[in-house]
């Protein structure tokens, strides 16, 4: 049994640092700018990652605990530099980092079957078709299944803490 | 020196403060100077004599360094509070700086400064300690200052002074030593009991105040009036006596240090002997209050004097006392004091040039002690001291974090442990970078930044990574920042925005940045409402943050009262504001603010740059983006300074306006006008530049109405008047179906005439939601003067718009239309140039484009490199534009002032003229001349509906020669219209009119035709001296006039007989019906010599509806005219006859080639005929010719006037008619004479002949004579050939065949006699045929005779 987690936000940010999606879960509904600048100041520290990273020739994904300051910010970077961040509320528990890779791998998951979705390109447009575009355009508001699989896993991350 | 350095503890603080009137240069200047002392030697520092205050001097032969710092901005009074717990934080002595100029007396310096100090401190402060005043000499000849130095407080520096750095460096140790001997006395006055009272009262102590205390025994030691001194003798023995024995202790700890100071590491045991006198003392106290605070009291003074080993020994004691009664906040301070002190140590180390400890993490204690601090801030109990406390704790909270951040961050940057560590930290503040970074950074980056390879070189030098630092540095953002007074908040969020920064942590720096533009606007707008009260606070000095304007720029009231602006502050904030909008991908500058006072330099528009605005790549984070400039927007709102709102919002409009809702792009539109306005109203010089990107798609010049375009034409057309070219049969000259250059020359250049307006479609691009509204629009030329309007246009949101835009040209040369200059309102007129995308322009273009586009898919830079603007300088595939760039444009040229003609009138009614096939008729065209310029030139050409099919039937060269020739024929000589130009006046004045008459000729086919008239004023008065003008511009009016040709009369089957007897008899039965005309007929078919003659026939058939009159004309050399005339019926067929002369043509005319009219290049004959064919068609086309010469036909309405010409020409010649119209080469007559037996010596006689039949006798002698005559244009030899049939009953004497003739010299001729008898009766045909010998063989005449022989009659 994991030790409970909230998950307060997830972000999904694109190769070239574009927002993809951003979904928070906190209960107060109305600080959703707060997480969309917390995703975006964590870029800094998931660039040092990286540079770390390459420096070691390391090929892991998970970035591990980026900062901590109202919340608990993990990065996770996938093979194609797709960036998730995760938001974690602050407690006393320990936080395992299997726990946080489990997580990270299952938003990984669901954002490459998103991507997957051959209709993403229909309405990408045509002149300028490039990967890129269709990535950001998969968390757009049309694609509603993305944000589904997200909040499905992010119900079954905090559902045994309710339990 | 930054307040906020690490070893800010140690730093005795200086305030450094204008005085008088000094000038802010001066005062800068001379405060600089000041300023370049940031340590005194401890040697250097003047030995009190007073034994009191000699507590915290040094001894004279010290070796440390006591540090100071300088400020020129008093501490807030909100701190006051802190005065005790953290002297360090403020100034404990005053220089003032003044300047001496011939208006102020000393005196009045002295005063000012007193002033300044009164107004500055509260009337009982506890710091400063010490004051001085330093007049610099400006000037030598100010000789009236000589009294200066009797002024007590105030110190003159001459201005011939030669080393004033020493002297300032002796004056600053003297007031060292003034302080130092303040601290002493404050201690004094804490060590009494009831000054110890006071420091354990409340979290926070104060000083006890005056009444408090006792009165001072000794008047002179005051330093400052409105301090009285503490005392020095205490009344009060008990305390007296510990106090005493402490002063005793003192000394000699200080001088074992002095001896044993060599040693930097753990304090040595001999220092332990100080706490001894701190028992004997806490037990004379009682428990009621420790001595804990007062020993770290004692502890920062010594730290600020310098003597670390003292320092660390007090603290060391504080701690053990502070430990027990859980003083958390004291606690802490006694740490950071204590990591100070080891920090100094190290530096003092280092200075003096011994090894480091060669240590693993040798800041490791250093940072536990830090970390323990902060810790035990934590746990302040706030709410113990009720809620007047938490700001403090906050305060000191914030600042301890820094000191570890900054503890860290020193030595990451310093690259270890070592001296430039140090010194950053002595020195430079978190709000400063050190120069070790900036000076690596040069060669790093542009902006100032360490690239992240050097930043995370740093990192593994010293083994702490950025995370580490901005982990701790987090710890500072949180709540309690809330509690924090402004300007403390300011001063803790610039330092960490700061750290952000050069961590390269830019997103968070932006962050962070944000939340002190949150500050800095609270500020303004309280100052504002401030000044609004009527306060009148004079802001700005009281604020220890740069380039911050405590809102001076307020309206003060309701009275439209303005103060002069001061904007500094407002850029400062305003470059924030930029900054953490470029971070998060939004360049506010896209837009620039130009001044409109200053003359517009007239820049050369890279044209490049803004084509490629359309490719426009997104950046970022549109959510925050937008939230973002809402923001900046609105602090520039608030500053208020329009020109940059009007540019954020207009900027971030450009930039993001794909992302943009409706409600925002027309929110920031409304914004930005409003902004401008405002601006312009308020006198405001800046305005923005056009800010809609390229907003020109395409660029057009309006032809001139087809009456005014002019044609230019080589002068030499004049000269040549009548060519044998003749251009209605070339339709096409050009013998290349396709040739481009001909295209190239269609497409040239636009022709305007001088004076006269022309018109420019200007197409232009509207990528908004909102209506674009542009204040003015007009064209930018160069070249040629114009006279043009600029005008306001509104480009539907949305939409391509296409405007016209009039012009004028105003002298004759070549105008360049480069584009449009545009003006949004408010804004300022910018040029767009649009230059004519030439092929290789294209290409270029397109190489870019996709250059661009197959790298817009990548991200090699990731984060905040991927930035557009970033990305353009490291494109790797940049296109080479080594090419010299020639930008084209538009060209257009203009000729001289042209005439202009107009048709006033014409015969015609509705433009439309009617005729009959063949008739011709006559069309009136009254021209006027409408302008200034006389006509000397005209020229009229037409066009007509049969031309064009003919030209194109010529051209796709598959007629036969005879139907190419037919064709010409009816183009050239029988054109519909026609015109006599030597009939017709050439020359027409202003203002006069003219008639032109022009020939219409009835042409079947013909439905449609124009009038082409060019004119031109062709012998302009010329300046003498200029170049005669090679060509001449002419100018055409046409005229369409509607054809209708009636067809009527048609000839068919035209033929030619030969005279024989029996076809005679035919055609005058034929024409034997009515009398007169038949008689006449009958006469006409009378010719002398039936050999010479034969019969010409047509038939004439009417399909109008009308009879004609049709009659035939011979007109043949030679032969007396004669015609026929009758009339044809409608729908009814009639005969025509009419003899002609047989003739032939010589041998050179017949063996021409059809000649084609036209000079046509590449006819090339497509008949396969043989050579006779060849000859034989040729032959029948000349006679066909020579035949129409001579017969011309005619035909009239009957009843009516109209008369006209008929055309045999679609007759054709058979071989058979040309044989009967030639002229045989030789005449061959045959005739019969006999001789009668009853007088044989008679002459013969003629053979009687009836019919054409030759009734000779039978059985009787009978000469046959055949005469040969020789009528063709050689001389002829030859041989006759005699046949009789049936020959068997016909007996003759002599050859039959090869009877030689004499040589026929033309028109000779010879004469064959040949005895024959016919035998029998009957019917007998002897035939004669000339057979030439010469080449070409042949035969050339032959004969023929019938005779008839009755035997029994």
């Amino acid at each position: 049994m994991p030790p409970q987690l909230r998950l307060n936000a997830v972000a999904f940010v694109s190769s070239q640092n574009h927002p993809i999606l951003i979904r928070t879960f906190s209960q107060p509904k109305q600080d959703e700018l707060k997480y969309h600048y917390i995703a975006h100041t964590s870029l800094d520290v998931i660039d040092e990652r990286i540079t770390a990273a390459g420096a070691t020739k390391s090929t892991e994904c998970y970035l591990g605990l980026l900062y901590v300051e109202d919340v608990a910010v993990y990065g996770y970077m996938t093979p194609l530099k797709v960036k998730i961040i995760i938001a974690l509320e602050l407690s006393d528990n320990v936080v395992r980092d299997i726990d946080v890779i489990t997580i990270s791998q299952a938003l990984h998951t669901a954002y490459r079957r998103s991507v997957a979705n051959p209709f993403l390109r229909l309405h990408a447009p045509s002149d300028n078709v490039t990967d890129h575009a269709v990535v950001v355009s998969a968390g757009s508001q049309k694609w509603k299944l993305f944000r589904e699989r997200v909040d499905e896993i992010c119900r079954a991350v905090t559902l045994p803490a309710a339990a | 020196m930054d307040p906020l350095a690490f070893a800010s503890l140690a730093h005795a603080r200086i305030l450094l403060l204008p005085v008088g009137s000094i000038k802010r240069q001066s005062f800068e200047k001379w405060a600089a100077e000041i300023k370049s002392f940031d340590t005194v030697r401890l040697g250097d520092i003047p030995a009190d004599t007073n034994e009191e205050k000699a507590r915290f001097m040094p001894s004279p032969l010290a070796a440390g360094h006591l540090h100071l710092s300088y400020a020129t901005h008093p501490l807030p009074d909100s701190l006051a509070p802190l005065s005790l717990f953290r002297p360090s934080d403020f100034p404990l002595g005053v220089i003032g700086v003044a300047t001496c100029t011939q208006n102020d007396s000393l005196g009045s310096i002295l005063g000012h400064f007193n002033a300044a100090m009164n107004d500055l401190f509260p009337a009982d402060p506890t710091f400063p300690l010490a004051r001085n005043c330093f007049v610099f000499e400006e000037s030598d000849d100010n000789t009236n200052m000589n009294l200066g130095n009797t002024l007590p407080g105030l110190i003159v520096i001459p201005s011939m002074m030669g080393n004033k750095k020493i002297y300032i460096g002796t004056l600053l140790a003297e007031l060292c030593s003034n302080i130092l001997g303040g601290f002493a006395t404050v201690v004094q006055a804490l060590e009494s009991p009831l000054g110890n009272e006071y420091l354990n009262a409340a979290m926070f102590p104060t000083m006890p105040s005056l009444s408090d205390m006792p009165k001072p025994i000794d008047p002179d030691t005051p330093l400052r009036s409105s301090l009285p001194p503490l005392p020095s003798y205490n009344s009060q023995p008990d305390l007296a006596a510990t106090g005493a024995t402490l002063r005793a202790k003192t000394p000699t700890p200080l001088s074992l240090k002095r001896v044993s100071s060599a040693g930097p590491g753990a304090p040595p045991s001999p220092y332990r002997h100080s706490s001894l006198p701190v028992k004997k003392r806490q037990i004379a106290i009682g428990a009621a209050s420790t001595h804990g605070r007062l020993f770290k009291v004692l502890g920062d003074f010594f730290l600020l004097a310098g003597r670390t080993m003292d320092a660390s020994v007090w603290y060391t004691e504080a701690i053990a006392m502070l430990k027990n009664p859980q003083d958390t906040v004291w606690h802490a301070a006694v740490l950071e004091g204590l990591a100070t002190v080891q920090v100094i140590d190290a530096w003092s180390a280092t200075q003096a040039g011994n090894a480091l400890p060669d240590e693993k993490d040798p800041w490791a204690d250093i940072a536990d002690k830090l970390i323990q601090a902060i810790a035990l801030y934590t746990k302040a109990p706030s709410v113990a001291d009720g809620d007047t406390n938490s700001p403090f704790i906050s305060y000191l909270y914030c600042r301890a974090v820094l000191r570890h951040t900054s503890l860290l961050y020193s030595i990451w940057s310093g690259k270890g442990w070592g001296p430039l560590a140090f010194a950053s930290m002595l020195e430079y503040g978190l709000s400063s970078l050190p120069p070790a970074l900036t000076q690596e950074s040069s060669s790093s980056t542009s902006d100032g930044r360490l690239s992240f390879a050097a930043l995370e070189r740093l990192t593994s030098i010293t083994g702490i990574s950025r995370a580490t630092i901005a982990a701790t540095l987090t710890q500072a953002h949180g709540p309690w920042l809330l509690h924090l007074g402004t300007r403390e908040r300011i001063l803790v969020l610039e330092a960490m925005a700061s750290v952000y920064g050069a961590l390269g942590y830019r997103r968070k720096e932006a962050y962070i940045l944000r939340e002190v533009l949150g500050c800095i606007m609270d500020l303004i707008v309280c100052g504002r409402e401030e000044a609004q009260a009527g306060a009148g606070r004079a802001g700005g000095t009281g604020l220890g943050i740069q380039g911050v304007n405590l809102g001076r720029d307020a309206n003060r009231g309701a009275v439209g009262v303005r103060e002069n602006d001061n904007t500094e502050g407002n850029q400062s904030v305003l470059r924030i504001v930029k900054y953490v909008c470029l971070v998060h991908g939004v360049d506010l500058e896209t837009v620039k603010i130009v001044d409109t006072s200053r003359p517009v330099s007239g820049g050369e528009l890279d044209t490049s740059a803004a084509s490629e605005d359309a490719s426009y790549e997104l950046f970022g984070w549109p959510e925050l983006q937008i939230g973002i400039v809402r923001e900046a927007i609105a602090v520039a709102e608030a500053l208020p300074d329009y020109p940059a709102v009007a540019q954020f919002s207009l900027s971030s409009l450009k930039s993001l306006h794909p992302v943009m809702s409706q409600g925002d792009q027309h929110h920031l539109y409304n914004t930005a006008a409003r902004a401008l306005a405002t601006a312009r109203r308020r006198g405001d010089t800046r305005s923005v530049a056009y800010w809609s990107g390229q907003p020109i798609i395409s660029l057009e010049v309006q032809p001139l109405p087809l009456v005014r375009i002019p044609m230019e034409k080589p002068m030499s057309m004049l000269t040549q008047r009548r060519s044998d070219h003749v251009p209605i049969l070339t339709g096409m000259t050009d013998p290349f179906l396709y040739n481009p250059r001909k295209l190239a020359a269609a497409q040239g250049q636009v022709m305007l005439v001088e004076n006269e307006m022309f018109e420019i479609i200007v197409t232009l691009r509207n990528p908004y939601v909102f209506d674009l509204e542009l204040s003015s629009m007009s064209l930018s030329t160069t070249g040629v003067k114009i006279e043009s309007k600029p005008i306001p246009v509104i480009i539907p949101a949305n939409s391509f718009h296409p405007v016209t835009v009039t012009a004028k040209p105003l002298e004759p040369g070549t105008l360049v239309l480069r584009g449009c200059v545009a003006q949004a309102p408010g804004g300022v007129a910018q040029e767009f140039v649009l230059p004519l995308s030439t092929d290789e322009e294209e290409q270029k273009q397109l190489r870019r484009r996709s250059t661009r586009e197959c790298e817009v898919g990548r991200s090699k830079y990731s984060g905040l490199e991927s930035r557009p603007w970033s990305k353009e300088t490291k494109r790797g595939s940049q296109v080479v534009q080594a090419t010299p760039k020639t930008v084209k444009y538009l060209q257009c040229k203009v000729v001289p002032e042209q005439p202009l003609l107009r048709i006033r009138r014409t015969s015609l009614t509705h433009g439309a003229v009617m005729l009959y096939n063949g008739e011709t008729t006559t069309i009136r065209v009254t021209l006027e001349n409408v302008s200034a310029l006389p006509i000397d030139f005209l020229r009229l050409t037409f066009d007509d509906s049969t031309i064009a099919p003919a030209q194109q039937a010529l051209a796709e060269g598959e007629l036969p020669v005879f139907d190419t020739y037919e064709t010409e024929y009816s183009l050239l000589h029988n054109p519909v219209f026609t015109w006599d130009s030597k009939r017709n006046p050439q020359e027409i004045q202003p203002g006069e009119k003219i008639v032109v008459t022009i020939n219409c000729f009835g042409k079947v086919g013909c439905s449609s035709g124009a009038l082409h008239i060019s004119y031109s004023y062709v012998h302009r008065r010329q300046n003498t001296l200029s170049e005669p003008q090679d060509v001449f511009h002419t100018r055409q009016l046409s005229y369409p006039v509607l054809v209708t040709v009636y067809h009527m009369l048609e000839c068919h089957s035209m033929d030619i007989l030969s005279y024989a007897p029996d076809t005679v008899a035919e055609l005058i039965a034929q024409a034997a019906d009515n009398d007169t005309a038949g008689e006449a007929r009958r006469a006409l078919l009378n010719v002398a010599d039936v050999a010479e003659w034969c019969i010409f026939s047509v038939d004439v058939r009417n399909t109008y509806g009308l009879p004609f009159e049709v009659t035939f004309e011979r007109d043949q050399p030679d032969v007396e005219k004669a015609s026929t005339t009758l009339l044809v019926p409608p729908g009814s067929m009639s005969r025509v006859v009419l003899p002609i002369k047989k003739f032939r043509l010589s041998e050179e005319q017949v063996s021409q080639p059809i000649p084609t009219l036209s000079d046509r290049q590449f006819v090339v004959t497509k008949s396969n005929l043989s050579s006779a064919e060849e000859q034989l068609q040729r032959e029948l086309f000349w006679y066909r010719e020579e035949l129409f010469k001579y017969v011309r036909c005619s035909w009239k309405e009957t009843g009516g006037s109209r008369s006209g010409h008929l055309s045999l020409r679609k007759q054709r010649m058979t071989h058979h008619m040309l044989k009967a119209l030639r002229t045989d080469e030789t005449r061959v007559d045959m005739s019969m004479y006999e001789v009668h037996e009853d007088e044989p010596d008679a002459d013969p006689t003629l053979v009687e002949c009836r019919g054409g039949r030759w009734l000779p006798k039978p059985n009787t002698f009978i000469y046959l004579r055949t005469r040969i005559t020789n009528l063709s244009p050689t001389t002829l030899i030859s041989t006759l050939d005699l046949t009789f049939e049936p020959a068997q009953h016909i007996i003759f004497e002599g050859v039959m065949s090869g009877i030689p003739l004499a040589k026929l010299e033309i028109g000779d001729s010879y004469e064959v006699e040949m005895p024959v008898t016919i035998v029998s009766s009957g019917r007998f045909e002897l035939a004669a045929q000339v057979r030439r010998l010469a080449q070409p063989a042949g035969v050339v005449g032959r004969g023929q005779l019938t005779a008839v022989v009755e035997m029994f009659t």
